[in-house]
């Protein structure tokens, strides 16, 4: 099907459409199929949604699974002429209705196949009517159930943070932002070497900056780790962020006192602040796999605790 | 992390009690609420508190865990003992109870190891809340708390 999806419907002929089919083999998130004898509008507006909430793709009306995996031009009966019928499904049932084309071929009297060939909607999202945000994803179309996906999918459709740069002397806030947008644009390897400069630089500002530039630093490495977690919480580069924590740790482990005062004790109390603070955020979205990596840290010199 | 509050009062001078518990938490969430990025569920302070509590509970009790993997005894930090108890409990019931909760926080631990190393951090915790003088009346709920006995009992 991957075939069709740079052709305009109308230069699609029943038979091209066929022989595409013949090698499709299972649905996927570019491309869905509906058959059976009478089709209802939820599957015409769901699959377009969800396509048009990801890449865009193609939605074949019409056609059937065998018994032996190969799809069948059958047709299906529609309740008023297919084209008008399924353009009005689609304005009806979804705001903004997503850009479509649309090419119908009668298979048998009163049987018709419909390829609708949907665009990814420019600017928006389409949501249903009654307020579900369909995307397609592993060859299903679900709602998403999840706020971080959600921000997610809206971020990548609005662009936000593909042109932010990972800006050292952002505010923490920005910065979440920017990292976002990096993993977004699969800048992993980027965003480790701007994770591991953020750690790198927590001990000289312990030892040289004033305490607000400790802070200031702290808080970009909690920013960025806490937006990772939440986004991307099983992805390499958000365990590198916890382990970043770590690591200052053991740098902070063999600091010493200088006569100004403590940097070690101001680095290991900053970092068990922000460490608590991003913990906590952890506890409240319920991420116990990451909760127990940000805890499991063999300290270089472990320190007991005076006695009384 | 006790430990840094108690060496820190001692730089300055200062004798450790119930304030070198409480500075560092409240500072936790003066920074998750500084950070907007460290409560984009908009969280407010009493939920941020909680859930600090609550990650020291579980990092405490984590600690422990690694510590018994290890063949160690395990030290604990239990700064939020200076916050009473009233944030715990429904949360070590469910550590008890949920298995996948369990599995994350204490990779292969059953419900009655668990229990074990939970009754051996509410021991430390109350240890702990004599030496700076606050007041702890437990980890978990009266039932819980039974069963945290057992399995003292059988271990």
């Amino acid at each position: 099907m991957r075939s069709l999806l740079d052709l305009p419907p109308e230069d699609v002929t029943l038979d091209g459409l066929a022989a595409a089919l013949d090698s499709a083999g299972d649905e996927d998130d570019r491309w869905e199929a509906k058959g059976g004898d009478h089709l209802r509008a939820e599957h015409v507006f769901r699959p377009v949604a969800g396509l048009a909430n990801r890449a865009g793709g193609l939605l074949v009306l019409g056609a059937n699974r065998r018994a032996d995996g190969a799809w069948s031009l059958d047709g299906t009966r529609f309740s008023a002429e297919p084209g008008t019928w399924i353009g009005r499904v689609i304005r009806d049932n979804l705001r903004p209705p997503p850009p479509t084309r649309l090419a119908v071929f009668e298979v048998a009297a009163g049987r018709h196949v419909a390829l609708v060939r949907v665009e990814r909607h420019p600017s928006h999202l389409s949501v249903t009517s009654d307020g579900r945000v369909l995307v397609r994803e592993q060859g299903s179309t679900e709602p998403i159930d999840d706020g971080a996906e959600l921000t997610r999918v809206i971020r990548a459709r609005s662009g936000t943070g593909a042109a932010a740069p990972l800006d050292p002397a952002a505010g923490p806030d920005e910065l979440a932002d920017a990292a976002l947008g990096a993993i977004e644009h699969g800048g992993e390897a980027r965003l480790r070497s701007f994770i591991a400069g953020l750690q790198g630089r927590l001990p000289r500002a312990a030892e040289f900056a004033p305490q607000a530039e400790l802070d200031a630093e702290m808080d970009r490495l909690s920013a960025v780790s806490a937006c990772l977690a939440q986004a991307v919480p099983e992805s390499p580069v958000t365990a590198f962020a916890l382990a970043a924590h770590h690591r200052a740790f053991d740098a902070a482990a063999i600091m010493r006192p200088i006569p100004a005062g403590h940097p070690n004790l101001d680095l290991e109390r900053a970092l068990l602040r922000n460490t608590r603070a991003l913990g906590a955020l952890l506890v409240r979205l319920e991420l116990w796999p990451l909760v127990r990596k940000l805890v499991d840290h063999d300290a270089p010199d472990p320190k007991p605790i005076p006695a009384g | 992390m006790t430990y840094i509050g108690v060496e820190e009062a001692r730089a300055l001078g200062r004798p450790p009690n119930a304030e070198t518990l409480r500075h560092p938490v409240r500072s936790a969430r003066a920074t998750a609420e500084r950070v907007a990025a460290l409560r984009p569920d908009g969280a407010d302070e009493h939920q941020i508190l909680d859930a600090v509590l609550v990650f020291d509970l579980l990092a405490n009790l984590i600690e422990l865990d690694r510590a018994a993997r290890a063949g160690r005894r395990g030290e604990v930090s239990p700064d939020f003992v200076a916050f009473g108890a009233a944030a715990h409990p429904p949360w070590v019931s469910r550590i008890l109870s949920d298995d996948a909760l369990r599995d994350a926080l204490l990779p292969g631990r059953s419900a009655d190891e668990a229990a074990a190393l939970l009754a051996s951090l509410d021991s430390q915790v109350r240890r702990a809340s004599h030496a700076f003088g606050t007041f702890w009346d437990g980890i978990a709920d009266r039932q819980t708390s039974e069963r945290l006995a057992a399995a003292t009992r059988t271990r």
